[in-house]
């Protein structure tokens, strides 16, 4: 099959600008995706990715190896390939983990129970923060919420101060739902972030009462036939 | 088939459109009214035990007249389907006995479609819209502020170039910060602006409300003059399909911005 691309190239490194590498290949429809992947670090000069995926084609996330016969079934046969998030790119499809990590690092000092080691496995998550189409400032961050989940089974006797850094402004109440992102639709982010709005709305706290009556207040509650 | 619109907000121009539309295709759809609508985007989370008996009632009134539930919004949709999946496996008491005491029953048998899998079935598809096509949406290109992408699968028979999809809706950002809900509407509506398309079809009121009635907010949020792009709905476009430009059946009336190729 031949398939025509434009692959994104930057090297925070050396690169003022990112820019956009035009590929013409032939590949068998049966070929992975990490088989692509391959076959772009052998042809583009020092092209960096990761077998965990997590890249976009024409917008949409990859996050399964699925064969190429699947991805030109669904976009045709010219794809823009792309990191997660530009803005944190670092190298090609590799992503600045460092300032993932200390875009939240303020927020895991201050959980001085946490043992330094613990602090490090947000790194494992930190990426998924830029699935939301929100942006860090604006919300926690999916990847942070679901770290938060991740640990406090380990940290019981300090729940209420890991759920308040989810649960309060810019929480997990402005998640947006992200399976729609993905190519195919995937909802393991989405059904992570309803447990804990569950978790939160059953949380008495001044907040969610404030949610809750201003749902009831816009969308009417039942009463006329019932 | 027999069908009985779902509906109970103020978005007019969804509705009338759609029965209009209903009319045209011969498809067999009352409007009753009296339907119980909660919670959006929250309602199922903040309160389970309304949500659920809202979308008895629902699907009970249906089941009381024989017809299944035909369904013009996106996020009424979502809420009924995911009520339905819980009501179906376990019929709280209370709700059961709330609905005997309107001299209603809750049957599992109750069918909800959407109005694009409606649209879609071969006997509306091939004997109705195709039959009475009259205009031809070659020279024109949309963008769909929708997750469902049967919308899309019509608008490529009509033969509508589609630039972009788009799944997003940040409505629900409204109740907690509405700046942010404006912000990142306005990106998504700057989106539809710059590749070039004619209009924006929705099934989302939500899309609607912010996107055509609080265009000004959104022009404000991001300081760009978002333009006039129209945002119309799936009846709506089906009608002009089919030639209709009496303002009567398409219900433009309601919008901020028309369709200038009307």
């Amino acid at each position: 099959m031949n398939i025509s691309l434009n692959v994104f190239r930057f090297n925070a490194n050396f690169d003022y600008n990112d820019y956009y590498q035009k590929l013409d290949l032939n590949i068998n429809e049966d070929s992975a995706i990490t088989d692509l992947l391959q076959i772009l670090a052998s042809k583009l000069r020092d092209f960096d990715y990761s077998n965990d995926l997590f890249f976009k084609i024409n917008s949409k996330i990859i996050a399964k190896n699925l064969t190429i016969g699947e991805i030109i079934g669904n976009f045709g046969n010219k794809l823009t390939i792309e990191p997660l998030s530009i803005k944190y790119a670092k190298k090609d499809l590799l992503l600045n983990n460092d300032a993932l990590f200390g875009a939240r690092k303020e927020i895991l000092d201050s959980f001085t129970f946490l043992s330094e080691e613990m602090k490090l496995e947000y790194k494992k998550y930190a990426f998924l923060n830029l699935i939301s189409p929100l942006s860090q400032d604006d919300y926690i961050g999916d990847g942070f919420a679901i770290y938060i989940k991740h640990i406090l089974p380990h940290y019981k006797q300090h729940e209420s101060e890991l759920l308040s850094s989810i649960f309060g402004q810019n929480g997990i109440l402005n998640s947006i739902k992200t399976s729609d992102l993905f190519f195919p639709n995937d909802d393991f982010i989405d059904s992570e972030i309803e447990f804990l709005t569950q978790l939160q709305f059953k949380n008495p706290n001044p907040f969610n009462y404030k949610i809750i009556r201003s749902v009831a207040k816009k969308y009417h509650k039942i009463g006329k036939a019932l | 088939m027999k069908y009985e619109i779902y509906y109970d907000y103020e978005n007019l121009s969804l509705l009338d459109s759609a029965i209009s539309l209903c009319k045209k295709l011969n498809i067999d759809a009352i409007y009753n009214g009296g339907f119980e609508y909660f919670g959006g985007e929250w309602g199922a989370l903040s309160d389970e035990s309304t949500f659920l008996t809202a979308q008895a009632y629902n699907l009970s009134l249906a089941n009381k007249n024989a017809r299944d539930l035909l369904v013009l919004e996106n996020l009424a949709y979502k809420n009924l389907i995911l009520a339905k999946k819980s009501l179906d496996k376990n019929l709280p008491s209370n709700i059961e006995s709330k609905l005997s005491a309107q001299n209603l029953a809750y049957n599992p048998q109750t069918n909800i479609i959407s109005l694009s899998d409606l649209l879609l079935k071969n006997e509306v598809l091939n004997n109705g819209i195709f039959k009475h096509k009259k205009v031809d949406f070659e020279n024109f290109s949309a963008c769909i502020f929708s997750n469902d992408i049967k919308i899309k699968q019509i608008c490529e028979k009509l033969g509508l170039k589609i630039r972009l999809q788009n799944a997003l809706n940040f409505n629900k950002l409204q109740i907690l910060n509405e700046s942010l809900s404006f912000k990142y509407s306005a990106q998504m509506l700057e989106s539809a602006l710059d590749s070039a398309s004619d209009f924006i079809i929705t099934d989302s009121m939500d899309i609607f409300e912010l996107m055509d009635k609080k265009r000004s907010k959104l022009n404000k949020s991001i300081n760009r003059d978002l333009g006039r792009i129209p945002i119309l709905f799936l009846p709506q476009l089906i009608l002009c399909a089919l030639g209709i430009n009496d303002e009567h059946l398409l219900n433009f009336r309601f919008h901020c911005f028309v369709p200038d190729f009307l």
